[in-house]
């Protein structure tokens, strides 16, 4: 690779929580040893069978899901320092996963065993990855609390406050946070467990009281504490 | 406590007698019986705690007062996660499922070993690993979907979990559980439970005996999905 690629992976790898506080040789070394792709929004990543990589986010969104058609389900959203196509380290009877970018993204890969000889010689790391695993288990169990518990209209709520919070910048006009990348309502409607019809009408509803809106396709979140009210099932207090 | 009972831990079993033994002084064994609560939501949590015999349910209580089972922690797991997350505070309650024993061990004292052989923590990774992809099984089974498909899915984690550590795949999986306690791992009515516990014992995949259900052999767990 020539130096200035060479120098963008390292400046991407020593942005994400994985390779904090590690010097910039050692995160060169670790640039050399990780293969990476640029991706436009919508590619398809673990479709391809090759099951063998765990991939690492470098910048971007990726969506992980099961089932197609009609029964798709969205499990996660996967932002910058998150892992995924994990499951042949485990060998678990896991579901077959789909990936895929919901923005154009930069994504590094290795095997496990490579990972793992990496991470072996920098302790640091090693304990950022059990930290940054714990994490993505405790998202997956926020998504499986809310599925399980909450109605559609709360569910809702939490769902575009967790994609504010991680996902968002600040609106143009600066009032709220902008989702960065679109999101239709069948998206959303995979995300919680609803129809889309359902969806539909919460967002009319939401945008009525000024909660959310919706400019040049992208979602915009307005008003934090009235949803996160409504994500728990109450009234936002004045 | 004796630095034998760290050898049963993946992530401790490779570590040399005088590392076991710093990790022995500091950590601590903890016994609990069927039921007990290992901490609640909002308890703080200084301690990685790993789970040595039996398995733990993590969950959390809706407003409504409905309990839902985020997720089961099996040998070798962390039942903590806050602690490792950074959170000072635990995210959910914990509570034994059959009696359970658990190696307490200070986060520092974690760390510490962490950064004297960084490779002795690549099994709790894995183990994080297990548990995520236990846990997207569960959504892509739909947690929201009907009683039926939510107890295959605990059925299904619950076998996965006992075939752990190459056991004989064809062997089937005593899930020592009672009616009772499925129908608070599904968050459902023990009537409805026992209902489908019969379905699919007349499908075969499944065994009822005296207080407790037997699960199919781990090979055939795979026969439990779809949820019809």
């Amino acid at each position: 690779m020539n130096g200035a690629g060479e120098r963008r992976k390292v400046w991407y790898l020593r942005r994400i929580d994985l390779f904090a506080g590690m010097s910039k040789a050692e995160v060169e070394e670790i640039a050399r040893l990780l293969d990476d792709h640029h991706l436009p929004a919508g590619a398809e990543l673990l479709r391809d069978r090759r099951r063998e990589r765990v991939y690492i986010i470098k910048a971007g969104a990726v969506r992980l899901y099961a089932g197609e058609g009609p029964g798709e389900v969205t499990l996660a959203l996967l932002g910058p320092g998150r892992l995924f196509g994990l499951s042949t380290t485990v060998g678990d009877a896991s579901p077959a996963l789909g990936a895929a970018t919901l923005e154009p993204s930069y994504v590094c890969f290795a095997t496990w065993g490579k990972l793992l000889e990496v991470f072996a010689h920098h302790p640091r790391v090693m304990l950022q990855l059990v930290g940054t695993l714990a994490e993505q288990v405790f998202h997956a169990e926020t998504w499986i609390e809310r599925r399980a518990a909450a109605s559609p209209r709360a569910r809702l709520a939490g769902l575009l406050l967790e994609l504010s919070a991680e996902f968002g910048e600040p609106a143009e006009d600066g009032a709220g946070r902008r989702i960065r990348f679109r999101l239709t309502q069948a998206d959303l409607a995979r995300m919680i467990g609803v129809s889309r019809e359902t969806v539909s009408r919460l967002l009319a509803e939401f945008g009525r009281a000024g909660w959310v809106a919706r400019r040049e396709g992208l979602l915009i979140v307005r008003d934090m504490a009235a949803l996160r009210a409504a994500g728990e099932g109450r009234q936002a207090a004045d | 406590m004796q630095a034998l009972d760290l050898t049963r831990v993946a992530a401790f079993a490779a570590l040399p007698p005088r590392d076991l033994t710093v990790v022995a002084r500091a950590a601590r064994i903890g016994q609990y019986p069927h039921g007990a609560c290992l901490f609640r939501a909002g308890d703080p949590c200084p301690d990685a705690i790993v789970v040595l015999e039996g398995f733990v349910r993590r969950f959390r209580l809706s407003p409504d007062g409905l309990t839902i089972t985020t997720g089961i922690v099996r040998p070798g797991g962390l039942a903590s996660l806050a602690p490792l997350r950074g959170a000072t505070a635990c995210d959910r309650h914990a509570e034994a499922l059959g009696r359970v024993r658990t190696i307490e061990l200070p986060l520092p004292a974690l760390f510490a070993l962490g950064q004297r052989a960084p490779h002795l923590l690549a099994p709790l990774a894995r183990d994080l690993i297990a548990h995520l992809d236990r846990a997207y099984a569960e959504l892509a089974a739909g947690a929201g979907a009907g009683v039926a498909a939510r107890l295959l899915a605990v059925l299904r984690h619950l076998i996965s979990a006992g075939a752990d550590g190459g056991a004989d795949t064809a062997r089937p999986v005593a899930i020592r559980l009672s009616h009772a306690d499925l129908a608070r791992l599904t968050g459902a009515d023990r009537a409805t439970v026992t209902r489908c516990l019969r379905t699919l014992a007349a499908r075969g995949l499944v065994r009822l005996e005296r207080g407790h259900v037997v699960g199919v052999a781990p090979a055939g767990a795979e026969r439990l999905g779809p949820p019809p």
